[in-house]
């Protein structure tokens, strides 16, 4: 949830994403993963509106989009926390619900947006900064042993788990001889996670 | 409840390092941005709206295009496959092991996908042969399934040809490595009808480099079967088709140097032997 400037905004990558989605995937992935986004972000939305906490800037990144509030950081831990999960709380949700619709009703379409459900669900707890899984472990470490030592436990296990992907990423382009996407994904965190830990710095500068 | 500023770093506790909110520096206008910044954004901009237009007005250029992306980008990952897999998992129709191995099999291939390439003629007849002869004596790849099931419904052989290639170990016709064949391969004239297997739901209609254009029906008990390489597909996806229903056409779009169908059984993330259900 950082970034230097209010108002929405979108990054060059989110249209190169878009457009490499556009191209390569089907019509119903691009959508689902779209409206499943869409509702992620809605659960942080309500979380901060119940917790009165204003919004004030939307960024969309090849990541996903990343709300900027500010007043998120003068919650507790435990609120933050909440704030930070309910994202993911709200795709899991429905997606149990949709999969459940989809077997009753035989409805195709229905096992595949619940997918996306889950899928983004799973990709968003991944504990690299600046996802949603990096800044729950941040908050839990911050909780025992003080806020140093969260961005430090945050910052290393981010690249610890980058680094692994990128790895992965490799031997499965060897392994088909192609299917770079899962790379070029990975590296697009490894990118995200120094960017993330480069505003964190200069947010503590201000 | 603890409180987050217990020990933590904050403005006027320790330090006092960050400005006072009166003092903070006003964020940047839009106009202030730097040039780099606006040109990435015009050049992305630009990028994503051609690339938009090329797909409403030249549609074959497009499909060229995401052919030869798809190939270097996901090879022949099947995303709709992957998302559905999870998806049923999550209703319980199908258990999360099977599912998580299917989806992975989906969008990360390997052995798990079928490798095609059509194969020479070995002058059998489907309807006529003797099962015998077609099943593998060696190991079989974990998620392949050699013997029988029973499948507890009526079907019918989608293809009445000429079998070119069985389920089985195989060197690959491309690169000559082995590799396993999870499927038959049936010959067929071009355009020639090829029929829904048994009852069911269409599953997912698709393209991909090296099925060509496959169709996927879900039948009862957890079973499935996949038609590739067809010229066309006259189903959409979620549709209900009906045992001997026509849903296709043969061809040989995708990696295929002939018309043939390919054929797969699988019952959840297990592949079976289609000789058993291909055979009168």
């Amino acid at each position: 949830m950082l970034f230097p400037e209010r108002g929405v905004h979108v990054s060059a990558s989110f249209f190169l994403l878009a457009a490499l989605a556009l191209i390569v995937s089907p019509v119903e992935i691009a959508a689902s993963v779209l409206l499943a986004a869409l509702l992620h972000e809605c659960g942080h939305l309500l979380a901060l509106k119940a917790f009165r906490v204003p919004v004030e800037g939307l960024r969309l990144t090849a990541l996903g989009a990343v709300l900027y509030a500010r007043g998120a950081r003068r919650l507790s831990y435990a609120r933050e926390l909440a704030v930070t999960l309910a994202g993911c709380g709200v795709n899991l949700a429905c997606g149990f619900l949709t999969a459940l619709a989809a077997r009753r009703l035989s409805w195709e379409g229905g096992f595949l947006f619940a997918g996306a459900h889950f899928l983004l669900a799973a990709f968003n707890l991944l504990p690299i900064p600046p996802l949603d899984g990096s800044r729950a472990f941040t908050l839990l470490v911050s909780f025992f042993f003080g806020p140093a030592a969260g961005d430090a436990a945050a910052a290393v296990t981010g690249l610890f788990f980058a680094l692994a992907l990128v790895g992965t990423g490799i031997y499965i382009a060897a392994e088909t001889g192609g299917g770079v996407l899962f790379l070029l994904a990975s590296l697009a965190l490894l990118f995200g996670l120094f960017r993330q830990v480069r505003l964190a710095k200069r947010e503590r500068k201000v | 409840m603890k409180r987050r500023w217990q020990g933590r770093r904050f403005p006027g506790k320790r330090g006092g390092r960050r400005a006072a909110p009166g003092r903070r520096k006003a964020p940047r206008a839009a106009s202030e941005r730097p040039p780099r910044m606006i040109a990435q954004i015009v050049v992305c901009g630009a990028l994503f709206v051609a690339l938009v237009g090329l797909k409403l007005m030249m549609p074959g250029h497009l499909s060229e295009l995401r052919g030869t992306l798809g190939q270097w980008l996901v090879r022949d990952a099947d995303f709709v496959a992957a998302f559905s897999a999870v998806g049923r998992a999550a209703s319980g129709e199908q258990a999360w092991g099977d599912s998580l191995s299917e989806a992975c099999v989906a969008v990360f291939g390997g052995e798990g996908r079928a490798q095609e390439a059509s194969g020479e003629l070995i002058g059998v007849t489907v309807p006529e042969q003797d099962v015998s002869g077609f099943v593998s004596e060696r190991a079989l790849p974990a998620q392949a399934v050699g013997e029988q099931r029973i499948l507890g419904f009526s079907y019918v052989c989608p293809l009445s040809g000429t079998m070119t290639s069985p389920f089985g170990w195989r060197a690959d016709p491309v690169s000559g490595e082995e590799r396993f064949h999870y499927g038959v391969d049936i010959a067929g004239a071009e355009g020639d009808s090829v029929s829904c297997f048994a009852d069911g739901s269409v599953g997912t209609v698709g393209e991909s480099a090296l099925l060509g254009n496959y169709v996927t029906v879900n039948h009862d008990l957890g079973f499935s079967t996949l038609y590739a390489h067809c010229s066309a597909i006259a189903v959409s996806a979620g549709q209900r088709v009906q045992k001997g229903e026509v849903i296709a056409s043969v061809g040989a779009t995708g990696n295929a140097t002939g018309p043939h169908l390919h054929f797969e059984v699988h019952d959840g993330g297990q592949y079976l032997n289609p000789i058993y259900y291909v055979v009168s």
